[in-house]
């Protein structure tokens, strides 16, 4: 799996510096060109695929993965500020139990771009962002004991949180003035692992599983403009 | 241009939709609880003869008439927070102990499971001359979880 993610990271990075050679060039200005032309909302679309992948179209309200994933970037020449929310419902389910996660996170950090001069204003960055994450889950598992018995039982944890820092590249493409597509490649590192809970959590909404010290990420963007002025 | 950048998009989408976490079905934690017998006044290992070993609960004796016993594997009770042992040996008669622990646990991945943690142990009652806990939480790489002393 860690291979996979190395792989994919480096086929993005490749696929970056393709996409930025092939950019036009415009030269800088210099007066006001720390104000911003707008803010993009975007929603991570893997998220929702997943779910009807897996579920249908029921996937959005009633399936066992529901995860909104949004993020909303301001530009300040080749600078932008970003934060991303994020809502998390999730079933896993085994043969022995059923463990359920329910929280939100939130994450803020620059980006640098460095396609600054595109005449579309596409943006091929690298950012960092600082992360956290407040939420709740509950296991309830079977007893199928050889000397006592059969059973069940339940745990949970009422209130957890957790915070972690992100280092994040990718690709946002205009594809109309109002519509653009993108994606973000993330490398997550230093959450907590949980391992002196009763409960050791599974997932850390936001980051993945909760017991692995470093984790990588991709998102997949659908992202809407809203520019603060009329283009010329 | 704008083409190939939606057929880019479009295959990055079905990479990152189909890149699902999959754990290892690794398990560290154990059910049992390694008991170690211990002359009192040597500190060293004791040996007995086991007439019978039973839990309270259980109808059938765990274990019966074997000698040269110096420890016990004791399975936890995942249904209850405390459990009772009887021991009957020749040197030393019947014995028995309670002891005490929290049951958690963690979810490992759709295929693994769950598995259970065992944690906070503690000896809440014992006939035994002395009894000391040396590891709280119930895992496979530690093989001596609670010491327990006679006297000679």
């Amino acid at each position: 799996m860690r291979i996979l993610g190395y792989i994919i990271t480096t086929s993005l990075l490749f696929i970056s510096c393709f996409a930025s050679a092939q950019s036009d060039i415009v030269p800088d200005t210099i007066q006001g060109k720390y104000i911003p032309t707008g803010i993009r909302v975007g929603v991570d679309l893997i998220s929702p695929t997943q779910a009807i992948i897996n579920d249908g179209f029921k996937g959005f309200t009633g399936g066992e993965n529901r995860e909104l994933h949004l993020s909303a970037d301001v530009d300040f020449y080749r600078y932008f500020l970003n934060f991303e929310f994020g809502k998390l419902d999730r079933e896993w389910r085994s043969d022995n139990g059923i463990y359920t996660n329910s929280g939100t996170f939130y994450k803020i950090g620059p980006d640098v771009n460095f396609l600054h001069r595109d005449p579309d204003g596409s943006t091929l960055f690298f950012g960092l962002r600082y992360a956290f994450a407040n939420f709740s889950d509950q296991m309830t598992y079977n007893i199928n004991d050889p000397i006592w018995g059969v059973g069940s039982g339940d745990v949970h944890n009422g209130s957890l949180s957790s915070n972690w820092f992100e280092v994040t590249t990718g690709l946002k493409v205009k594809i109309t003035r109002i519509l653009w597509l993108g994606y973000t490649g993330r490398f997550k590192f230093a959450s907590d692992t949980f391992e002196g809970n009763n409960l050791i959590p599974h997932w850390v909404p936001g980051y993945g599983r909760a017991d692995e010290t470093s984790a990588w990420g991709l998102d997949y963007w659908l992202i809407i403009k809203i520019p603060f002025k009329k283009d010329k | 241009m704008k083409l190939n950048h939606i057929t880019l998009f479009i295959t990055l989408l079905l990479v990152g939709t189909l890149a699902c976490e999959e754990p290892d079905c690794v398990s560290e934690l154990s059910s049992t609880i390694n008991i170690s017998l211990y002359k009192l006044e040597k500190n060293e290992l004791d040996t007995v003869f086991l007439n019978e070993l039973k839990a309270i609960g259980i109808d059938t004796a765990l274990l019966s008439d074997v000698p040269d016993v110096s420890g016990f594997a004791l399975p936890a009770d995942p249904n209850a927070n405390e459990v009772t042992f009887v021991f009957d040996t020749r040197e030393y008669g019947i014995d028995t102990l309670t002891l005490a622990y929290s049951t958690g646990g963690r979810f490992i991945s759709e295929d693994c499971g769950v598995e259970l943690l065992y944690s906070d142990l503690k000896a809440v009652r014992s006939d035994f001359d002395s009894i000391s806990v040396i590891n709280t939480i119930l895992a496979d790489v530690v093989n001596e979880d609670i010491r327990v002393y006679n006297n000679d």
